[in-house]
């Protein structure tokens, strides 16, 4: 049975830039049980970003030099992509790479 | 290995491997041994009241260490773009300097009398870029005797109608051609590779805040003592700043300042004690300490937007950020290799300073660089015609190579900034004065 889970998601370090200078989005994810954040990253590469997705995603993972935050905790000590997400979950995407 | 074309049946035997990553075992803060982690720096793990006092402690304690408890300054000098790094040197500096009652007020407030914040702007250089004094305004907008110096890029070429611009421009004897803000917008655009826009914007942006820092102090303490001037320069941003400084044949001058800890250039004192704080620490603090409504605001810069391979330092910089991901440990490694370069030049012969980016410089750059590239035999003969002396005999070779790194190739057609005759002028004393030193040990040719 799918599920509807909302997030709430803030980018910042000029990644906001790459989504139309919105400093924040409201997504609402449909997955078949628990949405984790490997689904979060696709979606919003496939429905956000309109140009230049290679300067977010790399394979199904961020690239390198992009620092996520689930509920201000490091998503490294969450699993990275395998990370299961919650209703209400705030997901912060922070780039520290000048070029990009 | 893989033929790069992705339709292709031969494929990388490394692709598939995953990334090697060592996990910490322990799941509570490493400091306080009772709270969940939220961040993991390198291998250890931080709650997140430990993970602020650990990395503001990590300042405070190379300030206590630096700088004696019984000196007083009259200003500290800090240079800001407005980008996470300075907004987090420019906190925690101002957190030490502002007097508070409680916990938190670690050391004496009052090692400067006043914080002096430069800011350079790049936005008549850089499309797109924007003036970000408003929102370094209200980064210091609560702080008690701070104030906002701010320059322009195009400000560089004031006073740039000196004999080296003209020489330079291939008039000797005349000064250069164009207005001020005219000569800025010639050099950029003349320019070909982004990876030498940015080395022009770099060097043209350290200088400004250099001079005005010492325009200030001179009216403070006058022309004969130091004052500190800080830059914001992470562990990662030296890593990078490292390998692509030796990429753009800036080796020479490596040990000399750029990317050392402590420096002395233009008569200020330059500290850099962010080179042992990462640039995922840094965000990681400005996202959990500094106040929303100020932020860091990330400029445009020459390569925003742009594939790696647009320049010598994007692809430095995907190399070093992969590299952290991968490997956590080996960027702060690469950054503490770098505060132990120490230059080996001064007994060499020939020593000089480039008098564009004022580090050392080895002589005869174009004996160097003519022995490694290909040229036609009509240029050389007629560059051995020529009595003026050559670029290469007062720049550096990193500066040299950008330089003549324009349309106009064989001919520089630009002015250069100000103080490259200033910095002509003082090399030329220095070797008065040594000569007036050492004067009663030579010989005349008489005797």
């Amino acid at each position: 049975m799918s599920t509807t889970t909302n997030l709430k998601i803030e980018f910042g370090g000029g990644l906001e830039i790459l989504f139309n200078n919105t400093p924040e989005l409201n997504v609402s994810l449909s997955t078949q049980g628990k949405p984790t954040v490997r689904d979060l990253i696709k979606h919003l590469a496939d429905e956000h970003i309109n140009e230049r997705k290679e300067l977010f995603i790399e394979g199904d993972t961020v690239r390198p030099g992009i620092l996520v935050l689930i509920n201000d905790c490091d998503w490294e000590l969450r699993d990275e992509l395998d990370g299961e997400l919650e209703q209400g979950d705030v997901v912060v995407f922070i780039s520290t790479l000048h070029g990009g | 290995m893989s033929c790069g074309n992705p339709q292709s049946d031969v494929k990388d035997p490394g692709a598939e491997t995953p990334e090697r990553r060592t996990k910490p075992k322990n799941k509570i803060c490493l400091k306080c041994k009772t709270e969940a982690p939220v961040i993991q720096v390198r291998h250890a793990l931080y709650c997140r009241n430990c993970f602020i006092f650990t990395t503001s402690g990590k300042f405070l304690k190379w300030f206590l260490a630096t700088f004696k408890t019984t000196d007083i300054y009259p200003a500290f000098y800090i240079g800001v773009s407005g980008g996470p790094s300075s907004r987090y040197l420019l906190h925690v500096l101002q957190t030490q300097l502002t007097p508070r009652k409680g916990k938190g007020n670690f050391i004496r407030p009052g090692a400067a009398e006043k914080l002096v914040v430069i800011y350079v702007n790049h936005a008549n250089v850089v499309p797109g870029a924007q003036n970000l004094r408003k929102d370094i305004e209200n980064m210091i907008k609560g702080y008690p005797n701070a104030e906002i110096i701010e320059v322009d890029v195009d400000s560089a070429w004031k006073d740039s109608q000196s004999s080296i611009s003209a020489q330079l421009s291939g008039l000797p004897g005349q000064p250069p051609s164009g207005t001020t803000s005219s000569s800025t917008a010639d050099l950029f655009d003349s320019t070909l590779a982004t990876s030498s826009l940015e080395s022009h914007l770099s060097l043209l942006t350290h200088h400004l805040i250099l001079r005005e820092a010492r325009k200030h102090a001179d009216g403070l303490v006058g022309k004969d003592k130091e004052l500190p001037l800080f830059l914001a320069t992470s562990a990662t941003r030296v890593t990078i700043k490292l390998l692509s400084s030796m990429s753009r044949g800036r080796g020479w001058s490596l040990g000399s300042g750029e990317v050392q800890p402590e420096s002395s250039q233009f008569g200020m004192r330059i500290y850099q004690p962010l080179l042992n704080t990462s640039s995922k620490e840094i965000a990681y603090f400005n996202k959990y300490v500094v106040p929303d409504d100020s932020k860091p605001v990330v400029n445009r810069t020459f390569s925003t937007f742009a594939p790696p391979k647009s320049s010598i330092d994007r692809l430095t910089e995907e190399l070093v950020v992969s590299l952290e991901r991968g490997f956590p440990s080996t960027v702060s490694t690469v950054a503490k290799t770098g505060n132990k370069i120490s230059f080996a030049g001064e007994a060499k012969e020939g020593e000089r300073l480039c008098t564009l980016c004022g580090w050392p410089a080895r002589a005869k750059a174009n004996d160097w660089k003519n022995g490694i590239a290909i040229t036609k035999l009509d240029d050389k003969v007629e560059s051995t015609e020529s009595d003026q002396p050559s670029l290469a005999d007062i720049l550096c070779y990193g500066c040299y190579t950008n330089l003549t790194d324009s349309r106009a190739r064989s001919e520089v057609n630009y002015a250069l900034p100000g103080w490259t005759n200033e910095y002509a002028e003082s090399q030329k004393l220095t070797e008065e004065s040594m000569r007036e030193e050492i004067k009663d040990c030579l010989l005349d040719d008489d005797e």
